[in-house]
């Protein structure tokens, strides 16, 4: 029986990709989870590659994780935040 | 080509932990990260069949649904930040303003 290769790669791009989106919601560090969702954005622009939409794939790095993460972490860092550990406030 | 199950499969399963983390999170910042992986999961279904029938027209739309995200996420975060100048938090638990 012949592995299928893009079939196999795709399970291991969507098992990357639900980790990653439920360490969004998991982790405490609001920074980390700016990463993490990075990540899920990423992956789902490898995602459209399998549905022949290479020209969609490159929007969406180029709009998701170029744009909106660093959106994020802007709103992130003009915030002030409850850290777990240690209470740095500024 | 990979069945078009997976992907339904794996756009169900990101909409559920975007909708969990919008339902639960207390945070603002948290709530919009969440609400822009629902949108990636109908990002999804849209070029998911759209692929899978042959017809452009799910694209061109998964296209638009990204310039809308980006502006939805500007916009939010515009908020966000001008809540955090007025009211010196951004804990959805005590912006309790607009609850009657």
């Amino acid at each position: 029986m012949p592995i299928e290769w893009d079939l196999l790669f795709f399970l291991i791009i969507a098992a990357v990709t639900i980790i990653a989106a439920v360490a969004v919601i998991w982790s405490k560090e609001i920074v980390r989870s700016v990463v993490w969702l990075t990540l899920t954005f990423l992956c789902v622009g490898l995602v459209y590659i399998f549905l022949n939409a290479e020209y969609l794939a490159m929007i969406q790095i180029t709009i998701y994780v170029g744009a909106v993460a660093v959106l994020m972490l802007f709103g992130i860092m003009l915030t002030k935040r409850r850290l777990l550990g240690g209470n740095r406030d500024e | 080509m990979i069945a078009i199950e997976y992907f339904i499969g794996l756009s169900a399963i990101l909409f559920v932990i975007g909708a969990v983390g919008v339902l639960t999170k207390k945070n603002a910042i948290v709530v919009l990260m969440c609400i822009e992986m629902m949108l990636n999961a109908a990002n999804i279904n849209f070029v998911t069949f759209s692929a899978f029938s042959g017809n452009l027209n799910g694209m061109v739309f998964a296209l638009v649904s990204i310039a809308i995200a980006a502006a939805e996420v500007a916009v939010g975060l515009a908020i966000v930040l001008n809540l955090y100048k007025t009211r010196d938090t951004i804990g959805l638990d005590e912006i309790n303003l607009l609850r009657w």
